[in-house]
C-alpha cells in the first residue's frame, strides 16, 4: 500500500453500546472505493477508543489516540498509537503509552527515519511530545514545552530530523499560540491587551 | 449483528507518502542559514474589537483569515496554501482557504474539515464530516 492510496483516521460509533471505534479508512485514490477499515476497539468487550491522527510511512500505518476500558462503570483511559502492516491482511500493534488524567489527550503523530514514533498531545494539561525512544522516565514523555496550567501540542511536523510543533498554552493571563523548533518555544501572540490563540497544525517549506 | 453508524469523524488525512522534504539548511561558510517556512494555523482572538478569527502565522506573522472562523489543517506546495477550517457561528460549515480565497464545501449540509494533503499530482484531498442523517465522515477531492 502505497502512493495510490489516501488514509483517512476518525472515529465511529457503535450503535448497540455507544461506544466511539477509532477507526482509519483506506481509499483507492484512482477509484475512491474504500478497500480497508481499520478498528481499533472492541465494544462488545466494553472498550472503546479515538484516533485523532494518523501517519503513513513505507505503508505503515500508524495511528494515534485514546483507548478506554469500561468496566463496571469506571473507565480507564490511554493515549494510545497503533501500528499496522500489511502483509496478507493487516496486523495491528496497540501500544498505550502512560495512564494520565482523564481530560489530557493525544492530537497528533509522526514517525523518523529510524521508525521512532513521536506524539503530541497534552500531559498533565501541559504541552507535551511522547518519544518511543524516550527511556529517561515518565512513560515516554518529554518534559513539557511549556510550564502551565493549560496547554497542548496541537500539530507536529517532522522535516527531516528537525522536529516542529505548534500548539498553545496560557501565560497565566490567556491562551498563547505558539510554534516551535525542537524545545525552543516562539509565542505567535500577545495577551498584554487580552488577545488570545490557538494553534491546531503546523508545516514547514 | 452489530450495526454501526458513522458519527463523527475528525483527525487526519494523508497520503502514503509522508516523507517530509528536507530541512532547507543550506551549507555554506562553515555555518547553515536555515531558510525554512514554519506554518501555524489556528484561531486568533482580538480582544479589542471582540472578534475571532481563522488565522495562519508565517514565521511568527499572522495573518487573520476571516471573522467567527477556526482553522485546522495546512498543506503547502511550491505554488500555493491550502488551509482547510470551519464556520463556527452559530452552526458550523466545512471550509477551505486557497491563497486566502475562502471555498464553502457544502451550502446544504453541517459539518467541518480537519486536515489537506496535496498529491505529487496537483490533487487536493480535505478530510472532515457533514451532517448527512447524522455524522458522517469522507473526504472530498478537488472539492467534490
Amino acid at each position: 500500500m502505497d502512493s495510490n492510496y489516501l488514509y483517512v483516521g476518525g472515529r465511529q460509533t457503535d450503535d448497540d453500546t455507544g461506544y466511539d471505534i477509532g477507526t482509519v479508512w483506506i481509499y483507492n485514490k484512482s477509484t475512491g472505493v474504500k478497500v480497508a477499515t481499520l478498528t481499533f476497539a472492541d465494544p462488545t468487550s466494553d472498550e472503546s477508543s479515538y484516533v485523532n491522527a494518523i501517519f503513513v510511512k513505507s505503508g505503515v500505518v500508524y495511528a494515534a489516540g485514546t483507548k478506554s476500558y469500561h468496566m463496571g462503570g469506571a473507565e480507564d483511559y490511554y493515549p494510545t498509537y497503533w501500528t499496522c502492516t500489511y502483509t496478507s491482511s493487516w496486523n495491528t500493534v496497540e501500544t498505550l503509552m502512560n495512564n494520565v488524567a482523564a481530560f489530557d489527550q493525544v492530537t497528533s503523530i509522526v514517525v523518523d527515519s529510524s521508525n521512532n514514533v513521536i506524539v503530541g498531545g497534552r500531559q498533565t494539561d501541559q504541552p507535551t511530545i511522547y518519544r518511543s525512544n524516550n527511556n529517561s522516565g515518565n512513560g515516554g514523555w518529554d518534559s513539557p514545552l511549556k510550564t502551565t496550567t493549560d496547554g497542548s501540542v496541537n500539530g507536529l511536523y517532522l522535516s527531516g530530523s528537525d522536529l516542529y510543533s505548534g500548539g498553545y498554552y496560557n501565560d497565566g493571563t490567556n491562551n498563547v499560540a505558539f510554534s516551535a523548533y525542537g524545545t525552543t518555544v516562539t509565542d505567535l501572540n500577545s495577551t498584554s491587551t487580552g488577545d488570545y490563540g490557538k494553534g491546531y497544525a503546523v508545516f514547514v517549506k | 449483528m452489530k450495526k454501526i453508524y458513522l458519527l463523527v469523524a475528525v483527525a487526519t488525512i494523508v497520503l502514503a507518502f509522508t516523507g517530509c522534504s528536507g530541512s532547507g539548511n543550506i551549507a555554506g561558510g562553515g555555518g547553515s542559514v536555515d531558510t525554512s517556512v514554519i506554518y501555524v494555523v489556528g484561531t486568533y482572538t482580538n480582544f479589542a474589537e471582540l472578534t475571532n478569527y481563522a488565522a495562519v502565522w508565517k514565521n511568527g506573522v499572522r495573518t487573520n483569515l476571516n471573522i467567527d472562523y477556526t482553522a485546522t489543517g495546512i498543506f503547502v506546495t511550491d505554488s500555493n496554501v491550502y488551509i482547510t477550517g470551519y464556520y463556527g457561528g452559530g452552526s458550523v460549515h466545512p471550509f477551505y482557504w486557497k491563497d486566502g480565497t475562502k471555498t464553502d464545501l457544502s451550502s446544504t449540509y453541517n459539518g467541518e474539515t480537519s486536515g489537506v494533503v496535496v498529491d505529487s499530482g496537483g490533487v487536493v484531498y480535505i478530510s472532515g464530516y457533514m451532517d448527512i442523517s447524522g455524522n458522517t465522515p469522507g473526504y472530498w477531492k478537488n472539492g467534490t
